[in-house]
């Protein structure tokens, strides 16, 4: 479903030139639930808005669903990200101004989806993430947790095959992190492909594959999914590279969302 | 681009302008501006027309007047006939109609102990087929009168309520400079009926008045075209007939009403055009305004637009979203304009005795207008928002 090959994304700083990510090649098939971790600044923000199609690399071939992403139209890549991609951001990136339902209504709205339907799926998806009742609050007038499923719910209302997931829980406390966690499994149960961002190790750990990024590249790609059986006993060494005996600990780096 | 996208962008706009009432509201101020002074001045010029043709048009359109001008510099002392004008009348018939000789001065009216100075003037009886003559009470003068040489008189009605109580005086008697004259009509109000109106007026056979002040020579006729479509050849005729009589194209004047309506449509419609030019000017001001505001909004909201793009908005959508927007704010001001422009319009011609005239052309130009200028503003900022890089403009705080 995702193909990255020897994707690299400069930024240019004046004279200095920033690789934020530096020659990643990753396969994704359909109804993986992958976790990338890495330390602050290591490319994971980078590496998502690239396989979200938010962002072009700078050298590299990317693909999704077979197509060359370089080779998409604006208009393209913006039905893409509407059809087949949903995000859930750090920042929840709710507009303020809108009712938690017209928040999950967006994405249906660009897509053209007439409004009864439209805000009978919204609806749908706030009772899944079990927000019906908040349907008509501000996101002003919820909880960072709250805000966060209404994100989730913008995610999961159009049915993506694709979720892509930074640092979700990094703005929240670990009960409400918690929660958002399980819906994201429960869209993995589903059938969604999962991707998702973070620097703890605790949440990566409960994805079926484990991919380490440090300084741009990828240092470690591990199977999860035996060790997630018996109950996940990954050691934090298995993660990471070890090179120097470290155990890999990301955590309290703090999240850097987008 | 289909209609329900147009509808959703026309309520994601409306939720947009309500969320930001503030702004909203100084965006539309200079269209409001703009549109009023367009609607104000345009229908303060139109009033200031209608009213200013409306009297000369009460003076009669096939109306021509003659006068001569005595003496001046290396003027001719000579002036024309009535006999000759009385010839000129009946040679073109298929020119003119009526004609009356008009003697104006003015004249100590006494009557009983008091008196007062009052406008004098003396026409033929058929001056009532040239012009209203405004009698409301008894009659105009009479070609007997005229033939006779009768001492009678039409009074205005500053004579009527100050001398008679306001009681019909028909059948009295006032003295003009010492002559007695019999008053066989009243004419209606004309001003305020005081004492320096035109109400303070009295007129006479113009053969009376020649014999009774001793004036030989007329200076003024009044001519009746036939048509109104022959006005401007009956005064050609008339210059050409006097010149030929004086030998002189000097020392007198043809004019007629509806040459001066020309003269002041065309001057008035220069100025309330000049007028909307200036209002026109506001609007583009206002438009000016609406793109500042918009582009303002546009870097206020990137991380929205940012948003809206990672979510599945095309560049399409985001346009068209800014564009509804200004669009929206641009008509609803140009309304709120056409309101503000109508009341403080018909204020300000209520103070200056004008009628306010409102032209729906003139309303439908102003909201088009403004609509447009809102559209034409409103494209670089929205271009501006809708070009913005998903990932850029969600970055940004
Ligand atoms: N827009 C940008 N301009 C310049 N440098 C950037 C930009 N975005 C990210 N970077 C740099 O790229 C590197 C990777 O950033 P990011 O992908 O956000 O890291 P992470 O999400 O893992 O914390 C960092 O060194 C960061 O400073
Ligand atoms: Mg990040």
């Amino acid at each position: 479903m995702i193909k990255l090959e020897d994707i690299t994304k400069i930024y240019k700083m004046g004279e200095n030139e920033v690789r934020a990510l530096d020659g990643v090649s990753l396969h994704i098939k359909p109804h993986e639930f992958v976790s990338v971790i890495g330390p602050s600044g290591s490319g994971k923000s980078t590496l998502m808005n690239i396989i979200g199609c938010l962002d072009v690399a700078t050298g590299g071939k990317y693909e999704i669903d077979g197509i060359d992403a370089s080779e998409m139209t604006d208009n393209q890549l913006a039905d893409l990200r509407n059809k087949k991609i949903g995000f859930i951001f750090q920042q929840y990136n709710l507009l303020a101004k809108l009712s938690a339902l017209e928040n999950v209504e967006l994405p249906l709205i660009y897509r053209g989806i007439p409004a009864a339907k439209r805000q009978e799926m919204a609806m749908a998806a706030l009772k899944k993430v079990g927000l019906a009742d908040k349907a008509m609050h501000k996101p002003t007038e919820l909880s960072g947790g709250q805000q966060q499923r209404v994100s989730v719910a913008r995610a999961l209302c159009g049915n993506p095959s694709l979720i892509l997931a930074d640092e979700p829980t990094g703005a929240l406390d670990s009960k409400s992190g918690a929660e958002i966690m399980q819906m994201i499994h429960d869209l993995h149960k589903d059938g969604n492909t999962i991707v998702i961002i973070t620097h703890d190790l605790n949440i990566a750990k409960q994805a079926e594959r484990i991919i380490t990024i440090r300084d741009g590249k990828i240092t470690s790609d591990i199977d999860n999914s035996e060790d997630m059986a018996e109950s996940s006993n990954v050691k934090a060494s298995d993660i990471g590279d070890n090179e120097n005996g470290k155990t890999a600990d990301f955590d309290g780096t703090g999240g850097d969302g987008i | 681009m289909n209609l329900s996208k147009l509808s959703q962008s026309f309520k994601m706009s409306v939720k947009s302008i309500l969320g930001n009432k503030g702004r909203s509201a100084l965006t539309m101020l200079g269209i409001i501006i703009g549109v009023a002074s367009v609607i104000i001045l345009t229908g303060i010029g139109n009033g200031a027309t209608s009213s200013i043709t409306d009297s000369l048009s009460s003076l009669g359109t096939k109306n021509i007047t003659v006068s001569m001008s005595r003496g001046g510099w290396g003027g001719s002392t000579r002036t024309i006939s009535l006999s000759d004008m009385q010839k000129f009348l009946e040679e073109n018939e298929d020119l003119v109609e009526a004609m009356s000789p008009a003697i104006s001065s003015s004249v100590l009216l006494k009557c009983g102990n008091e008196n007062t100075t009052s406008m004098f003037s003396a026409y033929d009886a058929s001056y009532a087929e040239i012009k209203d003559t405004n009698v409301e009470t008894g009659r105009f003068i009479s070609e007997f009168d005229v033939k006779n040489r009768s001492y009678v008189c039409i009074v205005g009605s500053y004579i009527v309520k100050e001398y008679f109580g306001g009681a019909s005086p028909l059948g009295q008697t006032v003295k003009l400079n010492g002559t007695p004259f019999k008053i066989i009509g009243t004419y209606k109000e004309l001003g305020d009926s005081s004492e320096s109106s035109s109400d303070n007026a009295v007129t006479v056979p113009y053969t009376t008045a020649m014999r009774f002040l001793k004036n030989k020579n007329i200076t003024t006729f009044y001519f009746n075209a036939k048509s109104e479509d022959v006005v401007d050849i009956a005064v050609s005729e008339i210059k050409a007939y006097i010149t030929k009589k004086l030998g002189t194209d000097s020392g007198f004047s043809v004019l007629s009403v509806a040459e001066m309506l020309d003269t002041i449509n065309e001057i008035m419609g220069t100025l309330t055009a000049m007028l909307a030019g200036i209002a026109a000017i506001s609007l583009i001001v206002g438009g000016i305004g609406i793109m500042n505001i918009m582009t303002v909004s546009v870097s206020e909201r990137t991380r929205e637009i940012g948003i809206r793009k990672a979510i599945g908005a095309r560049t399409t959508d985001i346009l068209l979203q800014f564009l509804v927007e200004s669009a929206i704010l641009s008509s609803m001001g140009g309304i709120v304009g056409i309101f503000v422009g109508f009341i403080l319009g018909s204020i300000v011609c209520k103070l200056i005795n004008i009628q306010f005239v409102a032209q729906f052309n003139m309303i439908l130009l102003a909201f088009g207008f403004s609509l447009f200028i809102g559209v034409f503003f409103g494209i670089a900022p929205a271009k501006k928002a809708a070009k913005l890089h998903p990932i850029d403009a969600l970055r940004s705080e």
